[in-house]
Order: structure tokens, then C-alpha cells, then sequence
């Protein structure tokens, strides 16, 4: 399921985090490409980097988005493994929203169990043509050659080449197929398993990891939007007078309703924009707003439960059906029954939600703290009626 | 025009009086190591330091400081070097760590006030800033191991 190949010399690489020396790229994921001969059969679009370049630094790419899981650590950490890199020597790079990299948005708590095979393959892919450069170069069997901690050893000379001084050579070399790369020992694992301290311990401590919510572009305005408090409604009229004489405060703008369902596009509210965050929030406190609740006016908590209690015991659709349910259930010897109901939960993140965007030359650039880079992109494009190609996240 | 000492240099802040401290130093000096999580001082992300106390940078207006002294996150140490900040790191504390510089500054306020504090005392202190990722367990770690060396 994972497709590797030698980019080292590929023009793909113009522009993105990595560049030099030996660069593999590899398709991971199991939703695109459920089979390895469909991913063979199309046009390949490596969506993970890795690259190890002539000093033997070596840049993972991180294609999942951080939100305290430790994932933007965690997946390299296994690469790295496999690589038998040396972790200081590693340099971990956020991927930027880009459909290169494939599917990444960050949810379903899937990141670990989709992507842990793949990136060990991935790191013992490019460990194996290391070996096998360190072997060409010295003319000894590969089986000779072993790669540690960032070098390839071979033990019966003594001799010793850094993988800085293979990555050239080994940026020549074809991948190997898929049927040859062993994957180490779990008892030779270094890092896998291990607790680690996350990239970003340091620059976190030090107020040097920027945010979402950190991001600057100079003279940009600040924005604050008061939402319709009912799902699917929109604004029926606004009075903008006195939030306008608030000082700071510059526009006031309606945002129009997207209908049901809106997905990820607007919902319908007021916009009040000033040049400083607290000017638009005590503008939009000073909005009169009359709203039309529209559908989900006469919405009714204990209705809606009463509803999905019903449905929760109508035939479902069948994902998967192993054994004999029914025939376990009716002859087991103590059978539990319970019924779990959970309210309507914010997130409730630390980070509220926001964006920046920046408007220019018929572009748009945004920053954002979001699980899904690709899907803002998208929508992005098209609220915007640009081409996806024109958004930067 | 209020006229705020923040780590150090004093500022002329060309703001409403009223406005919170919170958003003086991040919109108007432009430091950003500030964070806000609530603005009604129920999370304790935006806590600085107003003569070595904290406190709630989003309760606190720009009037409020006149005349005081603040650190924010940004001040504590040129380098990372504050015995909390280090701390922090041999601890591994921070996961999204959005909320780690009020944790930082309401512990080095504890730590200054109550160099060895004990566990009642680290949970009354740092009850007020929350942590959504929940690492409470490192953060009371921390604060034990850098106790004693906050002078």
C-alpha cells in the first residue's frame, strides 16, 4: 500500500520543504488507493518527504496537523526509527495545506494506526539504499553493511561512511521493491515506544512557537462575527449605528447565510471589522441584530433525542459482519444492556478559532489553526470563486 | 495615552485606557507570547506578571497598569533560561502548549512568592489556568522540580 519513489532529481521538488540529496517521496493512505496495483496504475503522487541531504541532515516532512497529540513528532519519530537516523540530526518540516501530500486532514484518531507501516517502510526503504551505496562504494556484500545511528558501519574492515557521504550516491539508486524492505526488529526499535519530547518543546517554552491566532501581516484588520445563535438561520435586519461609533471600529458587514447544509462555508452573521481585536468585539457587542431563526427555530433537545432513539434501533448500514451476533447474544449466560447519551459538546479548544487572510493580486494566503489544511483551501476557493491553486494554506 | 512598563522598556500604548492589557500588548506592541483563550478570566492563558503578581491580562486594563511594571511570557528570560522555563523543558510539559505561557507565568509567580510551595498550595495557585490537553500531572512536576530556585 505504500509507493516509494526517487525524487532526488525530480522537479516536483521546486519550491517544497525538501531539496537535496536523496529525496523520497511516498503515497500513503489507504482511501485513495485501496490495492497497490490501482496506486502502480496511476500517475504517482508522493504525498510524504523525506529527503538526506550531503552534511546527512535529514528532513521529514509532517503532512498531519499538531493539536497537542504529538503527531507532528510522533510519525517522523517512527521514520526515523526504521531510518536509524540520529534524532539530532532530524529536522521536522510542516507540510503547508497541499493536495501533494494527500488526505491530511487530522481527525478520527487515525493518524498512528493509518500512517505507522507506511513511514517505517518509508525510513527502511531509504536505509536499506543507504547499505546498499555503503556496499557499492566500499564493493562488499550489502549484507555486510549496517546502518547506525545516521552512519553505515561495515564491521568486518572497520570501515564507517556517514549518511551525508551516501546520500548522493544513494540518490542514483533505484527504489527497491516493496517484497525487499525489512523492517527492523522490534526489540532493535530506538525510539517507537518510547516517550520524546515534541519538536516544538523548545520554541513552546520560549514564546517562540507562533499560532494561528499570531500570525501578522502588516496593516491587517481585525475581525469579530456574531453568529446567528440558531443552526441554519441568518440576519433578518441590523442596526450598525452605534457599533460604528465605537472608536477602532471601521466596517460592519453582513456575512449572508449559506443554506443547509453549509458544510464548512459561512454561516449567516455580522461581521464587525476594526483595526485592533478589542475595537471588533466591543463593536459587535453593541450590534442590534434581528434575527430569522429560519428552520431550526422550534428546535427541541428531548424531541431530537426521543427521534435518534428510534432511528438508533433501526437496521444500520452493515461496514462489517463477522460471526453470529444474534446466536452469541441468545445463548450467552449474562447479558448487559445499557443506553449512553452524550449533550451537545463544544470543543471547547484553548486556542479560539480564527484565520488570517491575505488578499493579493487575485491570491489568497491564509493561516489558520485547522485539522483539515486541504479543506480550507477548498473552501476557501470556492467562497471565494478563485482556483484552489490561488489559496495558500 | 496610558504609559505601561512592559519587560523592561517603557511604552507609550496608543490605545483606549479601557482597553484590556491583553490586547494592548498583542494588537498594539505587537508581542504575541500572550495568549487569549476566554477574555472573562476563566482560563488563565493571557496571565503576565504586574509588579512580580500575576494576573489576567484580559481583566486587566491598559488604566489598571499605568504607572506598573509588566513581564509578559516574552520577558521572563532572554533565553529560556528561567528556572521555570527549564523546568518545563526537562519535564517535557508543554502538548499543543497554546496555554503554556500562563502556566509559565502563574508558576513563576508562585514559585517567586512561595519558593517551596506544597501540593495544596501548587493546585490553589494554578487551579485557575486551564489546560485542555491536560497536562496538569507534568505541570505540578515541573513546579516541584524548579521549587527552591526562583529567587
Amino acid at each position: 500500500m505504500t509507493v516509494i519513489a526517487n525524487l532526488s532529481r525530480r522537479e516536483v521538488l521546486k519550491g517544497a520543504a525538501v531539496t537535496s540529496g536523496l529525496v523520497l517521496g511516498f503515497h500513503v493512505g489507504l482511501r485513495k488507493f485501496p490495492f497497490a496495483e490501482a496506486a502502480e496504475a496511476t500517475p504517482f503522487q508522493p504525498n510524504v518527504f523525506l529527503s538526506i541531504d550531503e552534511t546527512g541532515l535529514v528532513t521529514i516532512v509532517a503532512s498531519r496537523s499538531e493539536m497537542g497529540t504529538g503527531i507532528k513528532t510522533d510519525l517522523p519519530l517512527v521514520l526515523a526509527d526504521e531510518l536509524e537516523a540520529d534524532w539530532n540530526r532530524v529536522k521536522v518540516v510542516q507540510a503547508q495545506g497541499d493536495p501533494k501530500y494527500g488526505d491530511q486532514n487530522t481527525d478520527g484518531s487515525r493518524s498512528t494506526w493509518q500512517f505507522f507501516g507506511p513511514m517505517r517502510v518509508a525510513g527502511a526503504t531509504a536505509r536499506q539504499m543507504l547499505e546498499t551505496a555503503a556496499a557499492q562504494t566500499w564493493n562488499v556484500p550489502v549484507g555486510e553493511c549496517q546502518a547506525q545511528n545516521s552512519f553505515v558501519a561495515h564491521a568486518a574492515s572497520g570501515r564507517k561512511l556517514s549518511f551525508g557521504d551516501l546520500a548522493k550516491v544513494a540518490a542514483a539508486m533505484a527504489v527497491p521493491p516493496l517484497r525487499q524492505v525489512r523492517l527492523k526488529d522490534r526489540k532493535d526499535w530506538r525510539y517507537i515506544g518510547k516517550a520524546h519530547p515534541v519538536v516544538d518543546l523548545t520554541d513552546i517554552v520560549r514564546d517562540r512557537a507562533t499560532y494561528g491566532i499570531d500570525v501578522v501581516v502588516p496593516g491587517m484588520k481585525f475581525a469579530s462575527i456574531e453568529r446567528c445563535p440558531v443552526y441554519g438561520g441568518k440576519v433578518k435586519s441590523f442596526d450598525p449605528k452605534d457599533t460604528l461609533s465605537v472608536a477602532g471600529v471601521e466596517r460592519v458587514v453582513e456575512i449572508p447565510a449559506t443554506p443547509m447544509p453549509s458544510g464548512f462555508k459561512p454561516l449567516g452573521g455580522v461581521a464587525v471589522i476594526a483595526n485592533n481585536t478589542w475595537s471588533a468585539q466591543q463593536g459587535r457587542q453593541s450590534l442590534k441584530i434581528e434575527w430569522d431563526y429560519g428552520p431550526n427555530a422550534g428546535h427541541d433537545g428531548t424531541a431530537y433525542r426521543a427521534e435518534l432513539e428510534v432511528t438508533a434501533r433501526e437496521p444500520g448500514k452493515v461496514v462489517r459482519n463477522e460471526g453470529d451476533v444474534d446466536a452469541a447474544l441468545a445463548s450467552a449466560a449474562r447479558r448487559v444492556s445499557a443506553d449512553y447519551f452524550v449533550p451537545h459538546l463544544a470543543h471547547a479548544q484553548m486556542e479560539v478559532p480564527n484565520a488570517v487572510a491575505h488578499w493579493v493580486a487575485n491570491t489568497c494566503q491564509t493561516w489558520s489553526p485547522t485539522q483539515n489544511p486541504a479543506q480550507v483551501r477548498q473552501t476557501v476557493a470556492e467562497v471565494l470563486g478563485i482556483n484552489e491553486t490561488d489559496v495558500t494554506v | 495615552m496610558p504609559q505601561i512598563k512592559i519587560n523592561g522598556v517603557q511604552r507609550n500604548i496608543d490605545a483606549d485606557p479601557q482597553m484590556p492589557l491583553l490586547w494592548g500588548i498583542r494588537d498594539i506592541v505587537g508581542l504575541t507570547g500572550t495568549k487569549f483563550g476566554c477574555g472573562v478570566g476563566a482560563c488563565g492563558a493571557c496571565t503576565v506578571h504586574m509588579d512580580g503578581q500575576a494576573v489576567r491580562s484580559c481583566l486587566t486594563t491598559l488604566a489598571d497598569a499605568q504607572g506598573h511594571e509588566i513581564v509578559t511570557i516574552e520577558g521572563l528570560s532572554a533565553d529560556g533560561s528561567h528556572p521555570v522555563q527549564q523546568a518545563w523543558e526537562a519535564n517535557n510539559v508543554p502538548q499543543c502548549g497554546y496555554c503554556q505561557p500562563g502556566q509559565i507565568m502563574q508558576a513563576a509567580a508562585l514559585l517567586k512568592q512561595t519558593p517551596r510551595p506544597t501540593d495544596q498550595q501548587i493546585i490553589d495557585a494554578m487551579s485557575g489556568t486551564i489546560c485542555r490537553c491536560g497536562t496538569y500531572q507534568r505541570i505540578r512536576q515541573a513546579i516541584k522540580s524548579a521549587a527552591g530556585s526562583v529567587g
